[in-house]
């Protein structure tokens, strides 16, 4: 399988007061094509710092990303924005949407916007996109309403269809499910394992083991270095869970957590 | 504790705190300089006429000798019966326009010591060496004299040559309209070119008197008939100064508008900033602060935060309103500002008692702020309304960037009164005063000068001897020797000229003593004049008079008038009201049948002439200079030039400053308040980032808004100006004396260059303070409620 994300001795440090904070420490790692990795690790670890990284919303200080053969570093800014816009889906764990438009607008938002650019695409045909994601999702009902009219889990739910709506090849997410309660959780991994199905490679992070057990691989992120890592393999079946979940927690302990 | 939590509000929310305090500086600026300029202009005028201790009435002789013991001897006898106070005589020495490289007669004077003062340009008495010369502010502008330069002439046998020290402020020959010019020199200087004129005669002299009752004085100086070049009186020298009153006004209107934009500004960045905290103050109850303590803290963050802001706007007050006053200054004399300190300072005060009452008014709520609202809902515990009255979905075509533009605006009207306020106010204030001062640049600004309109106006020296033979058929045969003289080359022109009295009028109700200025035309039918009301007098005892004149005697139309040439009082009936800048307002217009003689006449107005129709003006016009080449033929245009000279460059550069000002200030709210937004959007900023737009997109999503806000303000700027328009611009000349002028508007400048040229500031102005979205990261997001 060929890799979307090839992450080379990548490094991010900060500069406060003169003072440097070495965050991330020649990271390197790689998503392959349609494959889902959740990055793990004690709080401050720099799990987000990672996540925005890699996908260019922050600066790298040393070392490469490779994104399907796109060298992320060598990029202007306006590139580098048009490739989150089309080509990245980003889901946070506050449910940031824009508070002045309605579910439905904030997920035609990013299409609306690539449409110029990607060449070919009608509103009709986003649109059509966007109502079948949201029947997917099952938010249909709450399109029209605005942000604070909806439950948080219909809001992350929402999010996801944005992520989703320019066809993007991977999805990045920051604790998709950390303020969401344990049914709503089920459910956006639901979806993510769906989309993952479907061929979009997904790099999550997540303090979650229920979480983390969905995925394939589970990178362990220690002070800014990768530990370790775990291949689960492919989650087939909701019988294997309890297994996956009892052999992730085990290296988890293992590894201090 | 309260200190150290203050201590860190400061410096953790530097941006919003630097916004709020620029924010406080430039409403405090604005405050103190509008309030400043409304005081110094609301008085100008009288403020000059004081300081300069103007003559009640000024007299100036021609030639000397005879006719100056005539006059001396006049007014001794006045003195006597206690009408005349004080004389001051100011001799003048001429030097003929050849003589000199001025390019028109010199009239050289000493500094005068008692009364009609001259200042320099900082306010200061002039005093001059021999060698230096001082001239009047109008007369340098018109000449484009500038201190340094050189005015050579030859008195008798002498060449001489002075340096220009100063341009000064003359309140008696200041004004163009005065009509008659004066330069100073020093003592010595003065005395040597006495000696070196051999003609006596070449001199003038001039009598500045003060008099308790100046109407009476004037009677019964117009009844004896003396041989004088001019007279002018306190009242009429103020009718001079209509422009540097209309300017005074225009300032006037800027500064109110001043004081509208400031509050709006002051309430707006209160609210708004401790809206931005409710958040925090929801924290700080929930660990148990209570509301009197917190609410401590903010007002005691404001106070702090407000003395600074309005104790450095007030300082910065002082060199803004000097600026906006140089332009009416330049010819008046008025208080600097920096004598205002103490009206600044109180500026200052008022604006940090107003901080402190929004701010009181504002914590006021802290005490009902519920802990979790706080904490939940974010910023004001107020759920959002339905916010989207437009959807994207439905936008068709549009692109997202100027649909998110609009939304914001739709969903949050409210937020952006303030900079609506500030555009809307910011267009009148440029469309009113250029309307105003279109006008006065149009051809039928001649009115000012109390001529009617016509297709030439000439000088042909016959004038002096008219009144000096006292003899209107002479005058009347004069004036058609000249049209047959044109005739016979094929110009037909009719002539006439307008003569000027100042009888004493009274009427049945009003027996007060006034002289009112009068004028016949002759030659010229009185219907060729607007009136308001009535109809044009016809017979020898009919007459018109202005509304205003109308009104102070007391009389309607049909009623009996006297007017007192001589000895004898003549009853005319008035049959007509008409408005006139003249005189202030005040004026008569006679029939051209009355019987008027000659003897006490004022003065004349040009010849004037109008062509037959048909008649190319201009071509007509310079045939004529070819037929006399020593006659002064001018046309419209070129007669208001000789009497506005300068003015009509004071016009341009008041137009100038005006959109100067709307623009600088419009650039300032617009970037202060586009900070303030991103500040307020900084989460939303920071997700569109992450998500993929371009800084590109975010930074004209910021500033577009502010343009299509402009925009719409333009639309309404227009409409209410076009509303206001006639109430404004007719209350400004109302001032002056007449209500009904005809408004001279150029649309393409006035409704669409101009607004444009706003607009485009301040689309500049938004789109460089939206550049700030570069800076912000995805960690801003977390900022989002
Ligand atoms: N903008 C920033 N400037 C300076 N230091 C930062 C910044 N963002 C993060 N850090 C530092 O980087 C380190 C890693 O932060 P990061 O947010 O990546 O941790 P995390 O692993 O996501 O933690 P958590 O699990 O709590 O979300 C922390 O020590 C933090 O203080
Ligand atoms: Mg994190």
């Amino acid at each position: 399988m060929s890799s979307s994300l090839k992450v080379k001795d990548l490094c991010k440090t900060y500069v406060m007061d003169k003072r440097q904070n070495n965050v991330l420490k020649n990271v390197s790692f790689s998503v392959s094509e349609g494959e889902m990795v959740a990055i793990m690790g004690p709080s401050g670890s720099g799990k987000s710092t990672l996540l925005y990284t890699v996908s260019g919303m922050d600066k790298m200080t040393a070392g490469s990303v490779d994104f399907f053969g796109k060298d992320l570093s060598s990029l202007k800014p306006d590139e580098l924005s048009k490739v989150r816009l089309v080509e990245m889906g980003f889901i946070f764990q506050q449910m940031y949407m824009l508070k002045n438009l309605s579910i439905y607008d904030n997920i035609i938002l990013p299409a609306y916007q690539a449409e110029k650019g990607k060449g070919g695409r009608s509103r009709k045909e986003i649109n059509e996109q966007a109502q079948e994601l949201m029947r997917k999702l099952d938010i249909m009902q709450v399109a029209d309403n605005d942000i604070n009219e909806v439950s948080g889990g219909q809001l992350q739910r929402a999010c996801i269809c944005r992520s989703l709506i320019n066809h993007p090849k991977i999805i990045f997410a920051d604790e998709p499910t950390g303020s969401l309660n344990k049914q709503a959780s089920y459910e956006v991994m639901e979806e993510l394992n769906r989309i993952n199905r479907e061929g979009t490679s997904v790099l999550l992070v997540t303090h979650d083991v229920r979480v983390a057990a969905k995925s394939d691989r589970v990178v362990y992120l220690v002070d800014g270095k990768i530990e370790d890592e775990y291949k689960l393999g492919r989650f087939q079946t909701e019988q294997d869970i309890r297994e996956r979940e009892r052999i992730l927690s085990s290296w988890l302990m293992e590894m201090g957590w | 504790m309260f200190i150290q939590i203050l201590k860190k509000d400061l410096k953790r929310k530097k941006g919003m705190n630097l916004i709020l305090f620029l924010l406080l500086i430039i409403s405090s600026i604005f405050l103190a300089g509008g309030v400043n300029n409304l005081l110094l202009t609301m008085n100008a005028i009288d403020y000059f006429f004081k300081e300069a201790n103007v003559s009640d009435f000024y007299i100036k002789t021609k030639g000397q000798g005879e006719n100056e013991i005539r006059i001396e001897k006049w007014m001794e006898e006045m003195e006597a019966e206690g009408l005349i106070e004080n004389v001051e005589k100011y001799p003048y020495l001429m030097i003929e326009k050849e003589d000199n490289s001025f390019d028109s007669p010199l009239y050289l004077c000493k500094i005068r010591k008692e009364q009609n003062l001259i200042f320099d340009t900082d306010n200061q008495p002039v005093d001059l060496k021999p060698g230096e010369i001082a001239i009047p502010v109008s007369q340098a502008e018109q000449k484009g004299i500038e201190p340094g330069d050189e005015i050579r002439f030859r008195a008798g046998e002498k060449e001489i040559s002075l340096q220009v020290k100063s341009i000064v402020k003359d309140v008696l020959f200041g004004s163009p309209f005065v009509g008659f010019d004066a330069q100073y020199i020093s003592e010595a200087d003065f005395a040597m070119v006495e000696n070196a004129l051999s003609r006596k005669d070449g001199g003038i002299t001039g009598y500045g008197i003060s008099s308790s009752d100046i109407s009476e004085l004037e009677r019964r100086f117009y009844n004896e008939g003396l041989p004088v070049f001019t007279t002018i009186s306190q009242k009429e020298l103020r009718t001079c100064y209509v422009m540097d009153m209309l300017f005074a006004v225009f300032l006037m209107i800027i500064s109110i508008c001043l004081l509208v934009i400031s509050f709006v500004i002051l309430r707006f960045s209160i609210t708004f900033t401790l809206h931005e905290e409710f958040k925090e103050i929801g924290v700080m109850k929930a660990i148990g602060i209570n509301s009197l303590a917190i609410r401590g803290i903010y007002l005691c963050k404001y106070f702090v935060l407000s003395v600074a802001g309005a104790l450095s706007g007030a300082f910065f007050s002082i060199p803004f309103s000097d600026f906006m006053m140089g332009s009416i200054e330049k010819n008046v004399y008025m208080p600097k500002a920096q004598g205002n300190l103490w009206l600044c300072l109180a500026c200052g005060g008022i604006i940090v008692l107003l901080v402190m009452l929004f701010c009181y008014i504002c914590t006021g709520k802290i005490k009902r702020l519920m802990v979790i609202e706080a904490i939940k809902s974010g910023s004001n515990g107020e759920r959002y309304g339905k916010s989207s009255p437009i959807s994207l979905y439905k936008s068709g075509k549009l692109p997202a960037l100027l649909f998110l533009a609009a939304n914001d605006i739709l969903s949050s009207k409210k937020k952006y009164i303030p900079l609506f306020i500030s555009f809307i106010i910011g267009i009148i204030m440029i469309i009113l005063p250029l309307n105003a001062v279109n006008t006065l640049k149009s051809d039928s600004v001649i009115t000012l000068f109390g001529i009617a309109k016509s297709d030439v106006y000439i000088t042909s020296h016959k004038e002096e001897a008219w009144i000096e033979d006292g003899d209107m058929n002479k005058m009347l045969a004069d004036l058609e020797h000249m049209e047959e003289i044109y005739a016979r080359e094929g110009i037909r022109v009719k002539l006439y000229s307008e003569v000027l009295y100042f009888p004493y009028v009274s009427s049945e109700t009003n027996k007060d003593k006034s002289s009112i200025m009068a004028t016949q035309a002759k030659n010229f039918d009185t219907e060729n004049y607007r009136y308001l009301d009535g109809e044009p007098p016809k017979l020898s005892n009919e007459l018109a008079m202005t509304a205003l004149s109308a009104e102070e005697l007391n009389v309607k139309m049909g009623d009996t008038v006297w007017l007192q040439f001589a000895e004898e009082k003549i009853p005319y009936i008035l049959t007509a009201t008409f408005e006139s800048f003249n005189n202030l307002g005040y004026s008569i217009r006679l029939s051209e049948t009355a019987e008027t003689d000659l003897k006490y006449s004022a003065g004349f107005y040009d010849i004037q002439g109008n062509f037959q129709e048909g008649t190319d003006v201009e071509a007509a016009i310079s045939k004529m200079r070819e037929i006399t080449p020593d006659y002064e033929i001018k046309n419209t245009r070129e007669r208001i030039a000789v009497s506005l000279g300068g003015i009509i460059e004071r016009l341009d550069e008041i137009k100038a400053l005006i959109v100067f000002v709307v623009i600088v200030i419009n650039s300032l709210v617009t970037i202060l308040l586009c900070r303030t937004f991103l500040e307020r959007d900084k989460g939303e900023i920071a997700l569109l980032k992450s998500i993929g737009f371009s800084n590109g997109f975010l930074q004209a999503w910021q500033s577009i808004r502010i343009g299509m806000i402009q925009l719409i303000s333009v639309f309404i700027g227009i409409l209410f100006s076009y509303l206001l328009n006639d109430g404004m611009i007719q209350y400004t000349f109302g001032i002056m004396g007449t209500s009904q002028v005809e408004l001279n508007i150029v649309p393409m400048e006035v409704y669409v260059g101009y607004p444009l040229l706003v607009l485009a500031g301040v689309l500049a102005a938004a789109y460089i303070a939206a550049s700030g979205v570069k800076r912000f990261s995805v960690q801003k997001m977390n900022d989002m409620e």
